[in-house]
């Protein structure tokens, strides 16, 4: 019985469905997604899985390289922060996820991805009072 | 090492004696910075954080009966990395950024990620 086996992330360059005409170089993850695999679940697993490991891998840096920052435009400004957030809205439920759990200066990303700001001006700089307002939001 | 990492708050709150929250002087206004002080990130504003409550500024981090000193740090391009305040050993306290509070010596921060200490200013104790 042949085994079925999904690409590694380095592996993955066009799915076997994708016509010849898909260029996925020039297109963003999600919209090489949706143009080329459709809503399979097990593409959609599988993106999923690819964002988790990419966000992972991102914060993992990030974490590392501005551990003893204090200033906050150094650790927003980071370039694996910046690459978390280019990741968009799919990251949300990890960032989210992320901030339920820690005290993770995610508060510029997340308003940077939603275009919001539930920060009340009296909770500035209160970590768990802006993560209070964040996670209110979700809720 | 005087305490385990934290996120909330850092360094200039440590120095600065209000460790509930996080300070600092950004342009997107997340973070909190007095009303009264311009949110720009210079030396100049972090000298008036601290001439907001007290200090002034003096000429060096010796140790001087009666008062309690910090010392701003900077990076070469003169851009404010970090506060340290002096014990009354002598030594100083420091929160080192998003991790562990530590007690150290002054020449102990010299020419390190943070920079130097680029201004003293004390306040009567």
């Amino acid at each position: 019985m042949n085994q079925a086996t999904y690409p590694t992330l380095q592996q993955y360059s066009r799915p076997a469905a994708a016509s010849n005409y898909a260029n996925p170089e020039s297109l963003q993850l999600a919209e090489y997604h949706r143009r080329s695999i459709g809503v399979s679940v097990i593409m959609l697993d599988l993106y999923t899985r690819q964002i988790k490991y990419l966000f992972d891998y991102y914060k993992s840096i990030w974490l590392r390289e501005t551990l003893f920052s204090s200033s906050i435009s150094e650790i927003t400004n980071h370039p694996a922060y910046h690459g978390i957030i280019a990741l968009g809205e799919d990251a949300l439920p990890f960032i989210i996820d992320d901030l339920k759990k820690t005290d993770a200066h995610w508060f510029y990303a997340l308003e940077k991805i939603t275009a919001k700001n539930p920060i009340k001006a009296e909770h500035r700089g209160n970590v768990k009072l802006m993560k209070a307002d964040w996670l209110n939001l979700f809720r | 090492m005087t305490s385990p990492d934290t996120t909330t708050y850092n360094c200039i709150a440590w120095a600065y004696g209000d460790p509930s929250r996080w300070f600092w002087p950004d342009i997107n206004g997340l973070y909190f910075w007095p009303n009264s002080i311009p949110r720009i990130e210079s030396l100049q504003s972090f000298v008036q954080l601290f001439a907001s409550i007290g200090y002034v500024v003096c000429p060096n981090g010796s140790l001087e009966v009666g008062y309690e000193k910090i010392a701003i740090f900077v990076k070469q391009n003169g851009q404010p990395t970090h506060a340290a305040r002096q014990l009354p050993t002598g030594f100083w306290t420091s929160k080192l950024g998003q991790g562990i509070d530590v007690t150290h010596s002054l020449f102990s921060m010299q020419d390190s990620v943070y920079g130097n200490p680029a201004t003293f200013m004390k306040r009567a104790k």
